[in-house]
């Protein structure tokens, strides 16, 4: 208990710290650099931030979240790949919440809360998509965090193993043995459910 | 090389991503072994199947416009999807028994509870009305556009929303028009127009119908009275610390107005 309280301790602090507070000042050749380069890769964000907390809501609040920080941290983004760059703060935007989730849990237990995507997702929404694609959302949803990252990033939004490496900040070594991991536990879970890649 | 080498280079030669003396023995494999070429075509139909089916979604317009609001610096601090609610935490798996424990009792509540879609979706629905509405007069930010002309509040939405919600004043039946505003409710912007009765602001979130839509009764929230009214295919919700009778009466006053006929 003594260590999740340390930890909880940390990522409090860590949030706050890097929480938004006040107008971030960019001049306005940073701007419009910053529109350039890095928010036409707002629609990739949104998407993986929503694949990733696996919930609308908290994927646009992460996303803002995110692009406080980008804005703050913009002077320090020399690379040439924007969406790389803006995509690793997503992820640790919406890693930091998570945890700030799970820590939270024990205080705010509330049943409401623990529903599944499914139970909230508005009725008339969850129809207007195709059986299949739902069912393989829900698959994708089903996989563990760590490989469900890389698998987004490669097969849904395509970024090459350098990029996810720079995004998710391990060896191309690693993504490869991640992705191959993440395909057979998709395979495996799409089994299950009956949808089955044939 | 063997099966058990090749195996694992599958998904980076699907990917284009070995070098080419393996992709080379890759391809040099497949063409004789029979498994690890049925292997292959798995690992492409599943990327096959996962671009096909998951959806590419653009970022809601809302969040966009924030964002380029955030660029200029114009952005308010607490934004549009800082809903107080729904805050829904779900465990990650393999994090502990405890947790898995917690899930396990938290399934069995929504069973218990008994806990129907519907139900649960106009609850959560409810919820994020009344927290926006008290949102808004928290912040002060009750109003985006502040008129009591009704010429002057629905063209304010053209260009913000993908479509136009009914507005009229009805300060003749002691319920006046006041402004309008965007915000961010059921996983969308919508148009609210803000009324007033007397001290009491009443806003109306407004947005299209959905065929097979369900039809939730009204559900008073902490204090706040709900209405809801389908008006020219738009749903429409009433939510106002106004009295549930006086709240009624306006939005019977405001159903009635853009009925058909009238």
């Amino acid at each position: 208990m003594a260590g999740s309280t340390r930890e909880r301790a940390r990522s409090t602090s860590a949030h706050e710290r890097t929480a938004p507070n006040g107008p971030p000042g960019l001049t306005p050749a940073e701007q419009s650099r910053f529109e350039l380069e890095i928010l036409v890769h707002l629609d990739v964000a949104y998407r993986v931030a929503r694949r990733l907390l696996r919930d609308d809501h908290d994927a646009q609040d992460a996303v803002q979240d995110a692009l406080l920080r980008a804005i703050r941290y913009f002077a320090g983004f020399r690379g040439a790949n924007g969406r790389a760059w803006l995509l690793a703060i997503v992820r640790n935007t919406c890693r930091t919440r998570r945890r700030r989730d799970w820590l939270r849990m024990g205080v705010e237990f509330d049943e409401s809360h623990h529903g599944d995507t499914d139970a909230v997702e508005p009725p008339e929404r969850a129809a207007e998509r195709s059986a299949t694609g739902a069912a393989i959302e829900r698959a994708l949803a089903d996989v563990a965090e760590p490989l469900r990252e890389v698998i987004v990033l490669r097969e849904v939004e395509g970024l090459s193993y350098k990029e996810i490496a720079a995004v998710i900040n391990v060896p191309i070594g690693t993504v490869m043995s991640r992705l191959a991991r993440a395909r057979a536990q998709l395979e495996r879970v799409l089994a299950r459910a009956g949808e089955g890649v044939s | 090389m063997n099966c058990a080498e090749i195996r694992p280079q599958l998904g980076a030669f699907v990917d284009d991503e070995l070098q080419s003396s393996l992709r080379d023995a890759v391809e040099a494999h497949v063409a004789r072994c029979e498994a690890c070429a049925r292997a292959l075509s798995r690992h492409r139909l599943l990327g096959d199947e996962l671009r096909a089916h998951v959806p590419r979604e653009q970022a809601p317009a809302a969040l966009r416009d924030w964002a380029r609001a955030a660029v200029r610096g114009e952005a308010r601090a607490p934004a549009i999807a800082a809903l107080p609610a729904p805050r829904r935490v779900r465990p990650a798996w393999g994090r502990g028994g405890w947790l898995a424990a917690g899930f396990a009792l938290a399934a069995c509540m929504a069973v218990a509870v008994g806990v129907t879609q519907q139900l649960a979706s106009r609850d959560v629905l409810a919820r994020e009305l009344v927290a926006a509405h008290v949102r808004a007069a928290v912040t002060g930010h009750v109003s985006d556009v502040i008129s009591t002309d009704q010429h002057t509040v629905k063209p304010w939405f053209n260009g913000r929303l993908d479509y136009s919600p009914p507005v009229a004043d009805f300060a003749d039946a002691g319920f006046p028009l006041e402004g309008g505003r965007l915000d961010y409710v059921n996983d969308r912007a919508v148009a609210v127009l803000v009324y007033r009765r007397n001290r009491h602001p009443i806003d109306v979130f407004v947005w299209p119908a959905r065929r097979g839509a369900p039809r939730l009764a009204p559900a008073a929230r902490d204090g706040y009275q709900i209405e809801r009214r389908l008006v020219a295919g738009m749903e429409c919700w009433a939510v106002s610390d106004l009295n549930a009778t006086e709240l009624r009466a306006f939005m019977e006053r405001y159903a009635q107005h853009f009925a058909p006929g009238h």
